[in-house]
């Protein structure tokens, strides 16, 4: 348990994923079995522990210590959680933590009441980081920036196996994991996978010059779509659906599961927030909604009725039982098409048609970004991947209405920006700015002289300031005054000469260009 | 029964003055005569006409301040002058080498001022010394219950385990010039790291005068054109001295008490954290509260809040003694 909550005191300073993977490959190699497995389980949250909120540790810790010492120490450190671990009170004696593979069982099987007790009885037997580490594990924190797909990446650091083949394994496996490290330690024959993820193919970032030397007749283009990358996989009456980070996320999507019936095959493809609840064809909803879906341990019953998704499909990597990935794309999209037809949740991503750079450049001055992707190319993940070329960004003169701070981890400050509708200013996005550093001081201390009122961390502004907002593309937005926000929106210059009214107006910016269906 | 202590030690502007000595101790500002507890600049200012201290720590202020021409009075530990009434002795304080705490007697009354200090053994400097009194004026840097550190022998485990496990990159630990930085190759010595450690210059001369003093901290180099330094580990002062251009990406660590705190670390950009303090931590200053069996306890420096109510709780007359800010971790 030591050498664990030392892995977790150095990720939580981690500056890069490689340092991350360096760290917790370094604790694999010195680490047995159970032991270990149960870390993967614990970093890669295969495990769903019953959570002790902060306001439970600290009773706890009030229940040992002085209250006014520890209301200082609370002042002091600010987070209940390591205050609770850093000021329980030590015996003295040799201490002998529980190992990883007796806490982190015991407190999965535990109910919520009967959580506290266990930690209170661990933290006796350990010292201050051992206790932070059992403290973040029953709040159920994890280091930032460790995901699942990281930690399976130091797995294939430190054991002769591809990441793409621990991937096609992993969630048919459970903590603490042993056939898997049977397995990658070659004593044991690869585990059965069942339905299980498939590595997807790649997609990256294509820029306008590498685009010139693209033999753009032997290319598919089809619209990028906001939404999440999903994966399809319905195999002898099994029914998964898994992130493109390879997490099954099946749990949060029933409705998508119920409507995978009878399917049979893996499909790569985007989930999006729907319009509706029919389809096909699927009307895309505001890609916001979607967030109310994610990040979630259960799914209340009205939940999907009130957020209706579908999935947008793209690929197909099974057909049946037949393995398709190593037939060119024209062939895998038509089958695609005939095995998909009519389905509800499901439609199919359409193709655009375009003749030459030209028509491609049409296409992304309407605001379209797109994926281009070789026709007769395999389905390789390891091979080269589908390129995406951004739409050609427009702008808009808008009005500055808000500041707010960069968090930790979220690179600089972002401006709230609107247009005028009837003559009053009206939000069309949050958008980070790119400007010179003396730019932007010079921006804070405008914002700091004409600040109308703080919320939290955000200061509203006189709507005074004139700036240029490019972006990419126009969604509508329901809830925003507007009707519309701005998609992928950056302030690129600051019209410091210009009047208040020299902003345009909201007529200016029209929703879907190209028209999402 | 005694005087109160405030009618001969009490609180001024310039700091804490001693009416029948006729001196201050670690004045804040320039004094006709002062005692000064150690090297660290909060304690140590220039200007004054006469300093009696440790010879380390006159040694220590000479370096630092070359012009300073004050009467240097030296004063070994264990060793009593008088001044005025009032006797005085300087006692091991284990901050830093030369730290004493000072020992004042007066009309039968005794008062120990600690000046900073600590428990944990440090193979660079005296190990503190507990002494009886009446009335213990204790620094409370570390005056919190969070704040119980781990042995630095653990903490020194990590540093070396993190040089093991990054073996193409170089790990530049914070260190204060004076103090932090040879307890930390002391402490890398005793751990059996038997390679050169490269000092960044600002460290050179301290180092130089501890070895004078017969310190042993195993070889060091000077940084400087010294290259990629993987695997290898570099001593900088913190702050914007530091330098990393050429390194091979930089492993940051500062070494102070205040890594305990996430959340410090965190503002402090560092990658390893290490909590290695040359201050007493909450289990020494409450310890040392019993040890010197004094009744009457002053507080001063850091937190002085919660070490009071715990003092309070245990029946002894306890209050802050306000100082000037600022002090090192």
């Amino acid at each position: 348990m030591r050498a664990f909550a030392e892995l977790l005191d150095r990720l939580a300073f981690a500056s890069s994923p490689a340092t991350r993977v360096r760290l917790m490959a370094d604790y694999l190699r010195r680490t047995g079995d159970p032991e270990r497995g149960w870390a993967l389980a614990a970093l890669g949250g295969g495990l769903d522990t019953a959570r002790v909120r902060p306001a439970a540790l600290l009773a706890l810790a009030a229940e040992r210590v002085d209250g006014e010492l520890l209301r200082l120490s609370l002042d002091f450190v600010g987070d209940p959680v390591e205050t609770a671990a850093l000021i329980w009170p030590e015996s003295g004696a040799a201490s002998s933590p529980p190992a990883l593979a007796e806490a982190l069982p015991a407190l999965a099987g535990s109910s919520r009441s009967a959580a506290p007790g266990l930690l209170a009885a661990w933290f006796d037997r350990s010292d201050a980081s051992v206790r932070l580490a059992l403290a973040q594990l029953a709040a159920d924190r994890r280091p930032p920036g460790v995901t699942s797909r990281l930690v399976r990446t130091a797995l294939a650091a430190v054991f002769p196996a591809d990441l793409g083949a621990i991937e096609e394994v992993w969630h048919a496996q459970t903590p603490p994991y042993g056939p898997l490290f049977a397995w990658l330690e070659g004593r044991a024959p690869r585990p059965e996978a069942p339905a299980g993820f498939r590595p997807l193919m790649p997609a990256r970032m294509f820029d306008d010059k590498a685009l010139a030397g693209l033999d753009l007749s032997r290319h598919r283009a089809e619209r990028q779509w906001s939404g999440l990358r999903v994966q399809i996989v319905a195999e002898a009456g099994r029914y998964r659906l898994y992130s493109g980070s390879g997490d099954d996320i099946s749990f949060l999507f029933p409705d998508i599961v119920a409507a995978m019936e009878g399917l049979e095959g893996v499909f790569d493809g985007v989930l999006m927030a729907a319009a509706g609840p029919d389809g096909p064809p699927c009307r895309p909803g505001p890609p916001e909604a979607l967030e109310r879906r994610l990040g979630r341990k259960s799914v209340p019953r009205r939940l999907p009725a009130e957020v209706p998704v579908f999935v947008r499909l793209f690929d197909m990597l099974f057909d049946g039982g037949e393995d398709t990935r190593a037939m060119a794309l024209s062939e895998r999209r038509a089958r695609l098409e005939a095995r998909i037809e009519s389905r509800p949740r499901f439609d199919l991503s359409p193709l655009l048609a375009f003749e030459g750079r030209e028509a491609l450049d049409a296409l992304r001055r309407q605001g379209v970004s797109l994926v281009l992707k070789p026709a007769d190319g395999p389905y390789r993940p390891a091979g080269p991947p589908w390129l995406i070329v951004r739409a050609a960004p427009q702008t808009v003169r808008a009005l500055l209405l808000a500041a707010r701070p960069g968090g930790v981890g979220e690179g600089g400050p972002s401006y709230s920006v609107g247009v005028l509708r009837d003559g009053a200013p009206a939000a069309v996005g949050d958008a980070p700015c790119r400007l010179t550093a003396g730019e932007r001081e010079r921006l804070d201390r405008w914002v700091r002289k004409h600040m109308t009122g703080r919320y939290g961390p955000v200061r509203a502004v006189e709507p005074a300031l004139v700036v240029e907002v490019a972006f990419d593309d126009v969604r509508p937005a329901p809830r925003r005054k507007a009707g519309l926000a701005l998609e992928r929106p950056e302030i690129t210059r600051i019209l410091w000469d210009l009047p208040p009214d020299a902003a345009d107006g909201l007529e200016r910016l029209t929703v879907n260009r190209t028209g999402q269906a | 029964m005694a005087d109160a202590l405030e009618d001969w030690l009490r609180q001024t502007p310039a700091g804490l003055w001693c009416e029948p000595g006729g001196f201050h101790i670690d004045p804040q500002r320039a004094v006709p005569r002062a005692l000064v507890t150690h090297g660290h600049a909060d304690h140590a200012r220039a200007g004054h006409g006469a300093v009696l201290a440790t010879p380390e720590t006159l040694a220590i202020m000479a370096l630092r301040y070359p012009r300073d021409r004050p009467a240097r009075q030296p004063l070994r530990y264990g060793e009593t002058v008088r001044a005025g009434g009032v006797s005085v002795r300087l006692a091991p304080a284990g901050h830093v080498l030369g730290s004493a705490q000072a020992v004042l007697e007066y009309r039968g009354r005794r008062v120990v001022v600690s000046g900073d200090y600590k428990r944990a053994p440090d193979p660079t400097c005296a190990a503190f010394e507990p002494v009886r009194a009446d009335v213990f004026i204790t620094e409370a840097t570390f005056g919190l219950p969070v704040f119980r550190l781990p042995d630095d022998r653990e903490e020194t485990a990590r540093l070396l385990h993190s040089v093991e496990a990054f073996p193409d990159r170089c790990h530049v630990v914070g260190a204060y010039s004076l103090g932090k930085c040879q307890r930390l190759l002391g402490l890398l010595r005793r751990a059996g790291y038997d390679r050169p450690v490269w000092l960044h210059p600002a460290l050179d001369e301290m180092t130089a005068l501890y070895r004078d003093f017969g310190v042993e901290l195993g070889e060091t180099r000077p940084l400087g054109g010294a290259g990629s330094l993987a695997g290898e580990i570099v001593l900088q002062p913190p702050g914007p001295e530091q330098r990393t251009d050429g390194m091979a990406d930089p492993v940051r660590v500062f070494a102070s008490g205040w890594m305990q705190i996430r959340a410090h670390a965190r503002r402090r950009g560092v990658e390893l954290p290490l909590a290695i303090s040359d201050h007493a931590d909450w289990t020494a200053l409450t310890a040392t509260i019993a040890d010197t069996g004094a009744p009457e306890i002053r507080v001063t420096h850091g937190s002085p809040d919660a070490l009071i109510r715990w003092a309070q709780g245990r029946g002894l007359d306890a209050r802050p003694l306000e100082l000037p800010s600022g002090s090192g971790g």
